[in-house]
This record gives structure tokens, sequence and C-alpha cells, in this order.
């Protein structure tokens, strides 16, 4: 049993030598390297499985675990090469997929809104609200993930359709919305505890509103944030003379 | 110098976390910059600056082969080059913020290249598995998985140079540029306001995020609620 948790600590370097060609492959032979040295005592099936797990692999590196413990399972059980390879690929790309909409479609927006508006409010501990908010859901699906594909082997296939991923995902992007309107109000609020004169403060309240529209359509026009940017303080030094 | 080289290495080690280790999101700018301007004594300025770069490229996503914008390296650019260019030429506090956008301005193109160095090491490490290939076809697997460890010493070399040059590049600049700004009141008001204006495209850019049915009243709802919050908190 000590190569499953080798395999989930080596999982966190599953993307240590991440190619264009073979993305995460060598990470996952990494990764399942020591289960199936101590699985395959003939040298002959020990080569065999590790030709198997060079192959190109890419998938949420979350993720992962899940699918290594589900091969870990089968290497145990004798499975066949094309039934270990045909699990692979079936799962990396429909487990990619939940779980790049979870965390970084998601969660990451979530967990960042949430500690900007603490770091605007002035709480130096902003940082840590960002990184609690965004590793617990992350480190569970990991360990869970890893004990529940070791548990199921194959059956892990269906076993992640309990989790609801797109439900969540679309709660969480409500979140998002909902924060982004605290977060407009955050702004507008430490602008006039920091703004300069009662009177500009109605202005830059407009000014700030009418920006966000602008943001949002020129975003949607395809215009790059980074010009975006420029375009800010360009526009703001404008109108920096008129206030 | 020795501090540029200290938040190169610091930088470098943070920007493991974007693909190479862990993922925890050490390298989020909210993360990231307060860790660098502690490294120069002054977290603050690291905080306030990653919480305007944080949201600008969070709808980026390092999904199957796309590599997103290298915000990390923005947020270790801007926040050294700020701390340690204000501290350089003097400034006073008054002037603090103006200097702090000059140096997220300048920090944003310099990133674009951090973004290039990173697609050179994912092609290099193509070697690795190369190496992997030809370890696999004359049947020595005892070492294979030493091939997976040797890339994160060229991630770690590739932002460690690349910060390294990145911060050389923009430390000059930001220092003979800024002394240049005519001394205008009007001008320090405009850099406060672009604050402010940051801070509301980052919004924009995270509204994009949760696009979906109802957006307005979801946020309208978000918006009244915080109003209504700060009337009872702050007042």
């Amino acid at each position: 049993m000590g190569y499953i948790s080798s395999a989930f600590f080596r999982s966190f370097l599953i993307q240590s030598s991440w190619s264009f060609e073979r993305m995460q492959s060598l990470g996952f032979f990494y990764s399942v390297v020591p289960a199936i040295r101590a699985i395959h005592k003939t040298e002959d099936k020990f080569k065999e499985a590790c030709r198997r797990h060079l192959e190109f692999f890419n998938t949420n590196p979350y993720m992962a675990p899940a699918i290594i413990g589900a091969v870990i399972r089968l290497e145990e059980d004798g499975a066949s090469d094309d039934d270990i390879k045909g699990l692979k690929s079936a799962l990396m790309g429909a487990y990619g997929a939940l779980g790049d909409s979870l965390f970084w479609s998601s969660l990451r927006p979530l967990a960042a809104a949430s500690s900007v508006i603490f770091a605007l409010l002035g709480f130096v501990w902003a940082p840590v609200v960002f990184l609690v908010i965004y590793n617990l859901p992350h480190i569970f699906i990991r360990g869970y993930g890893m004990i529940m594909g070791y548990k199921m082997g194959i059956g892990i296939v269906s076993t992640i359709m309990l989790l609801d991923i797109p439900g969540k995902v679309q709660s969480i992007k409500r979140g998002i919305l909902f924060l982004s309107g605290f977060l407009f109000s955050v702004l507008l609020f430490i602008m006039s505890r920091m703004g300069e004169g009662g009177g500009s403060h109605l202005w830059t309240s407009l000014i700030l509103i009418f920006s966000l529209f602008g943001f949002y359509l020129g975003l949607e026009k395809g215009i790059r944030v980074e010009v975006l940017a420029f375009i800010a303080v360009v526009v703001s030094i404008v109108l920096g003379f008129f206030l | 110098m020795s501090d540029v080289l200290i938040v190169a290495l610091v930088g470098a080690l943070i920007s493991l976390d974007r693909t190479a280790f862990l993922q925890m999101m050490v390298s989020q700018p909210i993360v990231a910059g307060p860790i660098v301007g502690l490294v120069l004594g002054d977290p603050v300025t690291g905080l306030t600056i990653g919480c305007v770069l944080e949201l600008f490229w969070i709808g980026a996503l390092p999904v199957g082969g796309s590599i997103p914008p290298d915000e990390t390296t923005a947020a270790v650019i801007a926040t050294s080059v700020c701390i340690t260019a204000s501290r350089d030429i003097g400034v006073t506090s008054a002037l603090y913020l103006p200097i702090m956008i000059f140096s997220i301005l300048v920090s944003i193109p310099l990133s674009i290249a951090g973004q290039r160095v990173d697609i050179f090491v994912r092609n290099y490490n193509r070697k690795f598995a190369l190496n992997a290939d030809e370890l696999a076809r004359v049947g020595n697997f005892a070492h294979i998985d030493r091939e997976n460890l040797k890339g994160l010493f060229s991630f770690f070399m590739a932002s460690f140079f690349s910060l390294l040059a990145l911060i050389g590049l923009g430390l000059p600049v930001v220092k003979t540029l800024y002394p240049l700004l005519p001394n205008s009141e009007r001008l320090v008001n405009g850099f406060y306001l672009s604050f402010y204006l940051f801070i509301s495209l980052g919004i924009a850019v995270l509204m994009r995020t949760g696009k979906g049915k109802s957006m307005a009243p979801i946020f309208l709802a978000g918006f009244l609620i915080g109003t209504i919050l700060y009337q009872f908190a702050f007042k």
C-alpha cells in the first residue's frame, strides 16, 4: 500500500517535465513507477508496464490522481495492455475538461474575487484567504480521486459523475458574478474614503460605472486586457486634469 | 544588485508552482506579490500590486497546449521594480501610487517576454521525453523517473534568468523615465484614478468568467448587499 501514497505525493510533480509534444507523459510515468515496480515481479512484465506509461498523457493536474489510482488498480488486477491504455485515454480527456472548468475557470476566479475584496478592505491576510478557498477543494479532489480511483478501478468512470461537477460550476459562476458586484461596491466605497473633496466623488463614481461598461464591451469585442490597461492610464491622466 | 538576485531566485521558485510543481496557486499575483514584497521589506506594496494584477488574467486558462500570459512574472517584476525604484529615487509617500502604476505598466510588456521564455522551455523539455524513450529502448528503466525531475531544473533556470534580465530591463526604465514626468498635482490625481480604473478593468474580466444566465440581477444583488453592509460596518 506504500505505493499508493507514494503515487499521491509524486502526482504533485506530474507536470515537471511538461513539453508540447508529450505533455504529462513522463510525469505520469514518474507517479506510477513505484507501484508498477512493486506489482510486477518479473522483469518482462515490469518493462511492458513501463512502456505503456511512457506514452502521451495529458489531463487536468488535479484530476490526475483519480486516473493514477484507477490505473494502479488495473495493474494489480492484471488487466490487459489495451484495457489500461483505453482507460487512460478515455479518462484523460473527460476528466481534463471537468477539472479545467471546475478549477481554472470557476474556482480560481472565485478565490481571486474573494481575496481582492479582503485586500481592498485592508485585510493583510487576503492572500491566505485565496490559498484556503482554492486549495481545500484542490487537495480534497486529489486525495479523494486517488482513493476512489484505487477502490473503483474501471468503475471510476461513473463515480466522478456523482460529484456533479457541471452543476457546481454553474453555482460557482453565479458566486463569481455576485462577488463582482460586491467588489464593485467595495471599489466605490474605498474611493469615497480615499478620494479628495466631496464634490468630485459623484463624478469619479460615474467614471467608474462607465469604465466598467466600457471595459466589459471592449473585452467582448476581443480587445486584449493589456491594451485596455494602457488605455485606462491614458484616460485617467486626461480625466485627472478635469477633476 | 543583490536585491535583484534574491528576487529572481524567489520569483523563480514561485514560478515553479505555475506548472512544474504543486500548482497550489502560490504563483498567483495576489500571493506572489506580497511574498516578493516581504523579501524586499514591503509586503503591503506587493499586496496592492498583486490585487491589481490578480484579476487581469484570471480568465486566461492553461488548458491543453495553450500557454496563458505569465501573470507571475508580471507580479514579481512590478513589485520589485516599484519597491526598488522608489527607494532609489527617494519618492515621498504621496507620489508612491503613481510610481506603482508606472511599474505595473512597465511589467505588462515584460511579462509577455516572460511568456515567450515559458514557451521556449516547454519546447526544450521535449529532450527529457526523448531521453526517456532512449532509456526505454535500451531497457534501462531504473533511471527514467529522473528525467521527469530534470524538468524542474529547466523550468527554474529559465524563470530565474528571464526574471533577472527583465527586472534588469524594467528597473532602469522606471528610474530614468519616472523623474522626467512633470511635477503636477493633476497628473498625480490622474494616476490615482488609474488605480481605480485598473480594479474596474479587473472586475470586467471577472464578470466575463462568470458569464451566464441572469447576469445583471446577480451582479446588482452583490452590489446592493455590499453597499448596505458598509453602511452598517463602517459608518
